[in-house]
């Protein structure tokens, strides 16, 4: 616990003991020694994990990937040891009750779990049915089950989705609909679980809010969360793991002020204000001295050309010819659909219309759009894997999948690795070259005998966009390729993208993250419904907050700041990648660290 | 918010608004089983063809099944039903010799077996599809819960898992194209690829899927606290006289129509399937 507040806190230290009931009826939270380990694992996922929540506070749970954050609400909730296959050590009392020893349906009674994914996590066919479940669980009596599960969806903003199919919702509506039934049962502990990872922006904001509500609310929460500019209020405590041990936990402002230049540094996800601060900002976002720095921070990074141009002699090892990697016209793409169930009758259904495309080698397309614009249906349009109208003139494509594991062929990193120069006739040495030069650029070394379905999400990711690009493709097609990655890896893949277009490939890369798409891309495309809705130079399209309105997509304070900056602007390129290098270089040269913990 | 069972409308088109859908589905699900059941031991052909009548016309009235759904039914078992049918019209030899089709005899038993068989398939099939478009999966399994004493956390895991069986062909699909686009000699445009090596791949992607997803379905039933102990029920489904009156009518229709072949002489059983 860090006992010196140097900021000011929302919260007193210890609202505790004060109003609540006493002894094991506390509502709160403690963690004592908790030790997970998963079957097989070289070292425990969580190593003496001790922590104590006040009854009615939030905590908010930050780390680096693997870190043991998703470990630690897995064991609250008391799955772990249980449902799911893990030694557990310790004990946790989640509101009084020893979780670890009652398993899930003990935590059911006094805690709610809200997972990642929207769609494995619902159940139910129907909203209503969804909520209703966990009232008839709490044997609320059927009279009162309509008007608390009204109210519920009601509390979750979704009282709008009750009469809705599940089937039919997006993924910020079925988030909604799960907080609303974890909601349902007055839990008096709420577990969230990365909530808003898998939304794209303004379904992030809206859900990171209700989450950030509840927690200020009365409710104890504890919320395991990436996208900190999302979630609000913060909650007003912060526990950081790494790698499976306590870093810090205290108040959040204490926390970030004394741990957020490592965190950051370390390639962990943190408030925009944080980074600012790690970065030598002299004051938060919005200030003219701040303006000033970030516009020096965008001028210092131009005697780099801000785009490497397509046409440079000698850029490209691929096709030197130059040229267009990717021209499409007129592109629909069509999916099959069977509107009635297994029986009715199947359609072909543009999902995707009237897209124009012409992609230079050297360059990156963004695309952009809310979940179900068809941003990846016009990727696997582009691949030549589903239907097409209209023409497509590409080279030889490569697709890195949203979901890595839908593409995985071997039983071996290594295998997976050679599928693809081994198929394109290589010879087998060639081969061994290209899976060892692939291992050590992906960060995979040590891992090649390792099966690709037990490696970690972030792991994953590296495996298939490694695997996308191992054969040098003419165009290499990104679909969400950081997507629940921390800032570290999210960083490393904006670098390997920009160097395969840098190598004269046209890279295509669909993304919720706008920020990424400041750093690597070059055009940005913007889909609705199926149709472009805008197209133009990267930061024109970013700055054009009226299109991104209309497209149901929103910036972060950092782009929003840029964006109301009047013109000439400063490059957004250079002042993202300006930022990340005023961040390493903190981490090189000593970190404004004032506590001297371990690192 | 009404008390109205989950997923039926009294006034909803179609056939989850009809009669049938009404009817209490423990009740449905018994009658139709042993509806079908009746016609297991009959080897003739006009007593399966009769029922499997009867069953399309429920189907389009009772169930306001769309005609062409049931049709489309039709023709997918049709294809289930043709190659009963020459199966054992081919390789049954009983009766009189009434062709030769190169080396195989056709028999005039042969033929009143396959044509039960075949008509068979489609009453059966036309039962399964009339109860599965008639029938609500939520009120399905609370009724089973109810009235067949089936416990909740077994109904409740057959409903996620059928939410589940729904979602399959999408990642199935994504599966395919997420493999293909990893072959460099796929040339764009081309069918994804059929061979035995590329499905296999497939399906142990699928299974991993289904396992990942039923892993985290069961973490959400659970920490729903499913099977924790005493529940309620929001939504009862009545059951009521009628419908086990309406079950006891059904079962008196299919018997008086096999009662009917046996009055009538054309009936037949086992025995026509040992010739001798």
């Amino acid at each position: 616990m860090t006992a010196h507040g140097t900021v000011g806190t929302a919260e007193p230290e210890e609202p505790a003991t004060a109003g609540v009931d006493a002894g094991h009826d506390d509502a709160g939270l403690d963690v004592t020694g908790l030790t997970v380990a998963y079957p097989r694992a070289a070292r425990p996922a969580l190593d003496d994990v001790s922590a104590r929540v006040p009854p009615g506070e939030a905590l908010l749970v930050v780390g680096l990937s693997g870190s043991g954050k998703s470990t630690l609400l897995g064991a609250l909730a008391g799955v772990l040891g249980h449902t799911l296959d893990a030694q557990v050590h310790g004990t946790a009392l989640v509101a009084g009750v020893d979780v670890t020893a009652g398993g899930p349906l003990d935590a059911a009674r006094v805690a709610a779990l809200v997972q990642q994914d929207p769609i494995a996590q619902t159940c139910l066919d129907t909203v209503r049915a969804e909520v209703e479940l966990v009232l008839e669980n709490h044997a609320v009596p059927a009279a009162r089950i309509p008007a608390a599960a009204a109210e519920a969806l009601a509390d979750a903003h979704a009282a709008g989705l009750a009469d809705r199919r599940t089937a039919e919702l997006s993924g910020g509506e079925l988030q909604r609909v799960a907080l609303a039934a974890a909601l349902a049962g007055r839990p008096r502990v709420l577990l969230a679980d990365e909530p808003t990872a898998m939304l794209d922006p303004r379904a992030a904001r809206e859900v990171g809010a209700l989450v950030g509500h509840v927690a200020a609310g009365g409710t104890t929460t504890v919320v395991v969360e990436h996208r900190l500019d999302t979630l609000a209020p913060l909650p007003a405590r912060t526990l950081v793991l790494s790698d499976g041990r306590v870093l810090a936990c205290g108040p959040t402002p204490d926390v970030l002020a004394e741990h957020g230049a490592r965190l950051a540094a370390g390639g962990c996800w943190v408030p925009t204000r944080t980074l600012l601060a790690t970065a030598g900002a002299p004051g938060p976002l919005g200030t003219p001295a701040t303006d000033d720095w970030l516009r020096d921070l965008a001028d210092r990074r131009g005697t780099q050309p801000e785009t490497p141009d397509p046409y440079r002699p000698g850029a490209r090892r691929r096709r030197p010819d130059g040229g267009f990697a990717l021209h499409a016209r007129g592109l629909r793409v069509r999916r099959t659909r069977r509107a009635g169930g297994p029986w009715s009758r199947a359609r072909r259904v543009d999902v995707v219309h009237g897209v124009d495309l012409s992609l230079p080698r050297g360059r990156v397309l963004g695309v952009v759009g809310a979940n179900g614009s068809g941003k990846s249906t016009l990727l696997r349009g582009l691949a030549g894997l589903e239907p097409t109208g209209g023409s497509v003139r590409a080279g030889r494509t490569a697709l890195a999948v949203q979901h890595p594991e839908q593409g995985f062929l071997c039983r071996t990193v290594a295998d997976e690795l050679a599928y693809g120069p081994r198929r394109a006739g290589l010879a087998d040495t060639d081969v061994e070259a290209a899976v060892a030069a692939a291992l050590r650029r992906f960060g995979l070394d040590g891992l090649a005998d390792r099966s690709p379905y037990r490696l970690s999400g972030g792991q994953q990711r590296r495996l298939s966009l490694a695997a996308a690009v191992g054969g040098d493709p003419d165009v290499v097609l990104a679909d969400e390729p950081t997507f629940g990655l921390d800032r570290a890896g999210t960083l490393d893949t904006a670098a390997i993208l920009r160097a395969e277009a840098d190598d004269g490939a046209g890279v295509v890369v669909v993304s919720h993250d706008l920020e990424l798409l400041g750093r690597v891309a070059d055009h940005v495309l913007v889909l609705h419904d199926g149709r472009p809705l805008g197209t133009g130079p990267a930061e024109d399209v970013l700055a054009d907050g009226e299109l991104l309105d209309a497209a149901g997509l929103e910036r972060g304070p950092l782009l929003e700041r840029w964006a109301g900056w009047p013109r000439p602007r400063p490059s957004l390129r250079r002042l993202l990648t300006g930022l990340d290098a005023a961040v390493a270089a903190a981490a090189r040269s000593g970190l404004p660290d004032r506590t001297g913990a371990p690192a | 918010m009404s008390a109205r069972p989950a997923g039926t409308t009294a006034t909803a088109p179609g056939p989850r608004g009809s009669a049938l859908a009404r009817w209490n589905p423990t009740v449905k699900l018994g009658t139709l089983l042993l509806a079908g059941a009746a016609v297991m031991l009959v080897t003739d052909p006009v007593t399966p063809t009769v029922l499997w009548v009867a069953a399309v016309l429920a189907a389009l009235t009772l169930g306001r099944v769309p005609a062409g759904t049931v049709a489309r039914a039709q023709l997918a078992l049709a294809a289930f039903s043709v190659s009963v049918f020459s199966a054992n019209l081919l390789l049954r030899h009983d009766g009189d010799v009434l062709a030769v089709v190169g080396p195989v005899e056709v028999t005039s038993g042969a033929l009143a077996v396959a044509t039960s068989f075949a008509a068979r398939t489609l009453y059966l099939g036309t039962v399964s599809v009339l109860l599965l478009t008639t029938t609500d999966p939520v009120r399905l399994m609370v009724s089973l819960h109810q009235h067949a004493r089936l416990p909740a956390p077994t109904t409740y895991a057959v409903l996620a898992a059928h939410r589940m069986v729904e979602l399959l062909p999408a990642e199935w699909h994504a599966i395919r194209c997420a493999q293909a686009v990893r072959d460099p000699r796929r040339t764009p445009g081309s069918p994804l690829p059929r061979s035995p090596r590329a499905l296999g791949a497939a399906t142990f992607g699928l299974l991993v899927a289904a396992v990942r997803r039923a892993e985290r379905a069961t973490v959400a039933l659970e920490s729903r606290g499913l099977g924790a102990g005493p529940r309620t029920v929001a939504h009862p489904v009545p059951l009521r006289a009628g419908d086990v009156v309406a079950g006891a009518g059904a079962l008196v229709l299919v018997g008086a129509v096999v009662l009917a072949g046996w009055w009538g002489g054309w009936l037949a059983g086992p025995a026509a399937l040992t010739p001798g």
